[in-house]
């Protein structure tokens, strides 16, 4: 929260009762120019134009905000402006050559009329942006926040390169000198005066006099080598050839060497470098293996400085450092095996696998059957019948005689006589009516003249009407004469029957009958017989002899089968296999190498030191000569040293704050600086690693501030207060949600990448209430996402783990609001509370995050304002 | 009532008839307003008052118009530079005008009429 004197607040805080807001901006040329947007000049100040046309506004934001992403920059504040170009001299006349606007600080005041110059109060200040843009009429130009002065690319000028450091080992030309904070191990010091270093371009044996090299240009024109553990001398240096070698000097034994050994200088003395003064330099390594002595450490403070590179750190050896390893020997086998083993296998096989068929078969054979069967065999039936024989009856009809005159054609009588009472009275013997009757009809007839042609017939039926067809013809006569075929008639009739009998006589002729005749019917006797069947058979039929057949049944047509057959079950194999014969070896094992030490040329320096240290009583730690490694002491280092940034510019407020935290919390740094970066950058990364925020304000200080959750208000803000129908919430998006990541830390500085395999630590942090509300959710898909390279202690992690977590963890509401002056001392990183009817906001508490000041202007009746946008705390 | 004088340094000219009913010389403050939630006004006084001469003239001669013609284009170009304006009590104001074009119109042969605007700033 800024604060303004008592007079500016007085006025700021006006709303309708004649505050008079004034713009005032300085730009530093060479001749300074104050304008406004009116003629005005303050008391005791300079007189300001009214040249500008358009104010603009001003934003200003802390990055590290949900909707900002996590490892968003620090943003630097913008201001644009229009300016009238019309009057002589013109505004764009200021840019010239010597005076160039690029550089040109701009500075902007508020100001309210009838207060004093000195009462006004700066709320921008910046340099020029490039490309001003200027016709004859206007000027438009951005100006931009006074850090991006200072945001320079840090560690450029500690860039190695072969004009400062001609004897430098060409594999760190490029490379920077490294810079460091607090304890650190294994960091690189550069080679910047080590000897020429090369490779052998041909073998060598133990007597070559001449050594071809891959490039020879660094070496001298003659002078001592070192290839392995032999050095040699030589006294000539021509097209990458050193000759007149001589082998083995300085006491060292002449060996063969390989194509591509490293051959390196031989100097009186060797210099590593780090890019600043350290407090301390311990233990030293080469190629990672700690050195015992042969080397000189100089921190690079005053009275401890290498000769030639005052304020570094240097590593100075008197021999040339390498490293000597175990022998090297590869073994090359070319033995190759003749195999005449024979195998015999006495494996029994037992099957215990069914077979399920399922075909069908589908037979279409016709057969043909020509056998003949011959029956020989005799029946014997011994049944015994029993047959009674009943009464016979007579009787005579009063009818009688009848006669028939058949005198023409076709001639057709019926005579119908009945029995009964003293005529027909038969008795017969059972009366039952399961016996069986039979009627036998006996006529005699007369008759009287011979036949003349055709056929006459007498017929007789017996029973009454209807009469059925049970006839007989008792006779009949053609021209031969009477033809007589039946005499009596038999009939079988039922006991029904018989009580009362009655027969007709039918006579007849056909068409051609040609006769006169008369038939007289003389008497007719019926004699009804009724006989009994005894069903009562005994004894058996028995048959006997041999039925035999012969001939040949023969069968035609095809069967066919379809379906699948399946096998289930194992086959299961006993007994052993044996092999007999044996096998052969021919060819040799050779051995290559040289079976001498490997001696390491060039390999990486390193050493454990302590980082910067204070240099004066109160300057960044309180203390002279301590280790600057606590954050706020780092970053007061780093603005005022490296970034070269006005110490007066820190505001001593929130730095102290947050000193007090990390002393609280044992929050100390461990950084060093490999390649050059961008100061914002770094100064980003390192205030995400004590969950802080470092920025630079519009108005040029340098703020440092905790990140902390469920803080208190520091200034409420009304409803009385709050522009109308700026109030709106947006609630932070899911996607930008964080709830499952991996913080790795304790950097390997021998290693100079960046990942995972680089850090020596790792914690996962994750919120099983989150993940449950809102699935995993990690950083782009990444859950590898912080890579704290200057954090060494578990507990400092785990405690910006936790926070960062905690954080990032849930969905956050995001208030939007405008405000005026009144409320204009707000600025990014302050806790304010709003009351609000949207939402029921009762004092809700939430972080500035964002401000973008609207400058009035009179000509497009704009009031001063300013856009807040805010997230809940 | 004298009639209205344009003067800038050694240059000046005055009108040969008077300007004519009714007289349209407001006056105007640059002050922006807003309001909050609540209904509270914010008045903010962004500017300096300003003072507006309409001056109406009717069917004036063509010796006026050459002079105007010459004043605009040449004495003051319209609205660069400043200059007294005399008016008919007598009363001097430094003021612009804010016209870039002759204002004036031929409404007869050799008759001229228009408005011509002035700014003074207070």
């Amino acid at each position: 929260m800024r604060s303004y004197n008592a007079n500016f607040v007085t006025e700021k805080n006006k709303r309708s009762d004649g505050p008079a807001p004034v713009n005032l901006i300085t730009f530093d040329f060479a001749t300074p120019v104050d304008l406004s947007d009116r003629d005005v000049t303050p008391t005791g100040g300079d007189a300001h134009t009214g040249l500008v046309k358009d104010w603009g506004f001003i934003d200003s934001a802390i990055a590290q905000t949900p909707g900002r992403g996590v490892l968003g920059v620090i943003e630097i504040p913008d201001l644009q402006l229009t300016i009238i170009n019309t009057e002589t001299p013109r505004f764009s006349d200021n840019f010239t050559e010597a005076d160039p606007p690029e550089n040109v600080t701009v500075t902007l005041y508020q100001w309210f009329d009838g207060l004093l110059d000195t009462e006004k109060e700066i709320i921008f200040e910046g340099t020029i942006l490039g490309q001003p843009a200027y016709d004859e009429y206007t000027c438009t130009l951005t100006v931009r926040g006074i850090f991006e002065k200072y945001n320079i690319r840090i560690g450029e000028d500690l860039v190695i390169n072969a004009a400062d450091y001609p004897d430098a080992d060409p594999n760190d030309i490029g490379k920077m000198l490294c810079l460091g904070y607090g304890t650190l191990k294994k960091v690189p010091f550069r080679a910047v005066d080590a000897g020429a270093i090369t490779t052998l371009m041909e073998d060598i044996t133990t007597a070559s006099a001449t050594l071809k090299l891959s490039d020879s240009s660094a070496f001298p024109a003659n002078g001592t080598v070192q290839i392995g553990s032999e050095q040699i001398t030589y006294t000539g240096n021509v097209a990458n050839e050193l000759t007149g070698c001589s082998r083995g000097q300085n006491g060292t034994t002449a060996a063969e060497h390989d194509a591509g050994a490293d051959i390196a200088e031989i100097q009186a003395d060797y210099y590593y470098l780090f890019g600043n003064a350290v407090k301390a330099i311990d233990a030293v390594y080469v190629a990672g293996v700690r050195q015992d002595g042969n080397y000189t450490t100089y921190t690079g403070q005053s009275g401890n400085e290498c000769p030639g590179y005052p304020g570094k750190a240097a590593i100075k050896f008197s021999t040339l450092p390498i490293l000597i390893r175990q022998v090297n020997v590869d073994v090359n086998d070319t033995i190759d095996v003749n195999d005449t083993i024979d195998v015999s296998d006495t494996i029994d096989v037992s099957d215990t696998i069914d077979v399920s068929d399922t075909i069908d078969v589908s037979d279409t054979i016709d057969v043909s059957d020509g056998i003949g069967v011959s029956d020989g065999i005799d029946v014997a039936d011994t049944i015994a019948m029993s047959s009674t024989l009943s009464q016979n009856c007579f009787s005579t009809d009063a009818d009688l005689p009848a006669t028939f005159n058949v005198d023409s054609k076709s001639y057709s009588t019926t005579k119908t006589i009945s029995y009964g009472g003293a005529y027909w009275d038969p008795a017969f013997t059972s009366g039952n009516s399961t016996n069986h009757y039979s009627l036998l009809i006996y006529y005699s007839a007369i008759v009287n003249t011979a036949p003349m042609g055709g056929i006459m017939s007498l017929l007789v039926y017996p029973g009454s009407e209807p009469r059925g067809t049970d006839k007989k013809t008792l006779f009949m006569m053609n021209a031969s004469g009477i033809q007589t075929t039946e005499n009596p008639g038999v009939f079988n009739i039922t006991a029904d029957d018989y009580p009362t009998i009655s027969i007709e006589l039918h006579v007849s002729s056909d068409a051609a009958w040609d006769g006169d005749v008369d038939i007289v019917v003389t008497g007719i006797q019926l004699i009804l017989h009724e006989y009994e069947i005894d069903s009562d058979k005994t004894g058996a039929a028995t048959k006997t002899g041999a039925a035999t057949k012969t001939g040949s049944a023969t069968k035609t047509g095809d069967a066919t089968k379809t379906g699948s057959a399946t096998k289930t079950g194992s086959a299961t194999k006993t007994g052993s296999a044996t092999k007999t014969g044996a096998a052969t070896k021919t060819g040799t094992v050779t051995l290559v190498g040289n079976s001498v030490a490997d001696t390491v040329i060039g390999g990486q320096v390193t050493a454990d030191i302590e980082g910067y240290q204070d240099y004066e009583v109160d300057t960044y730690t309180g203390t002279l000569d301590a280790l600057i490694e606590r954050p706020d002491h780092v970053f007061k280092h780093l603005w005022c040293v490296l970034l070269g940034a006005p110490s007066g510019d820190i505001d001593a407020v929130t730095f102290n704050a947050s000193g007090t935290f990390y002393d609280a919390n044992s929050y100390i740094f461990g950084h060093l600086i490999t390649e050059p970066v961008q100061a914002e950058e770094l100064l980003m990364k390192l205030a995400l690693q004590c969950r802080s925020r470092f920025f630079v304000t519009p108005y040029g200080t340098a703020k440092l501030i905790v990140r902390e959750l469920g803080q208190a208000s520091g200034h409420a803000i009304a409803k009385n207060e709050i522009k109308r129908d700026s109030m709106s919430v947006q609630r932070s998006a899911t996607s930008e949600l964080i709830n499952n990541f991996n913080i790795h830390y304790n950097k390997n500085h021998s290693q100079e990448g960046n990942y995972p395999e680089d850090y020596q630590s790792v914690k996962n942090f994750q919120d099983a209430t989150s993940i449950g509300r809102y699935g995993t959710r990690t950083w782009n898909g990444k859950k590898d996402l912080f890579y704290f390279d200057a954090v060494v202690a578990d507990a400092m992690a785990q405690d910006v783990g936790d926070f960062l977590l905690s954080y990032h963890d849930i969905v956050r509401k995001c208030p939007r609001l405008g405000v005026f002056l009144d409320n204009c001392e707000i600025e990014p990183g302050d806790i304010i509370d709003i009351t609000h009817p949207l939402d029921s906001m009762s004092g809700f508490i939430c972080e500035v995050q964002k401000i973008i000041h609207r400058l009035g202007s009179a000509r497009k009746k704009v009031v001063d304002h300013l856009t807040i946008n805010t997230v809940e705390n | 009532m004298a009639n209205i004088i344009f003067t800038k340094g050694l240059d000046t000219f005055t009108f040969t008839k008077g300007r004519s009913y009714p007289l349209d010389d407001p006056a105007a403050v640059n002050v922006p307003v807003d309001y909050s939630e609540g209904g509270q006004l914010y008045a903010y006084d962004k500017g300096i008052e300003e003072q507006f001469f309409n001056l109406v003239f009717e069917r004036i001669p063509k010796t006026d118009y050459d002079e105007v013609e010459t004043w605009l284009k040449t004495t003051v170009v319209g609205p660069k530079d400043t200059f007294t304006y005399t008016d008919e009590d007598s009363g001097a104001h430094t003021v612009r005008m804010l016209d870039t074009k002759n204002p004036l119109r031929e409404v007869a042969y050799e008759m001229y009429s228009g408005t011509i605007h002035l700014r003074e700033e207070m």
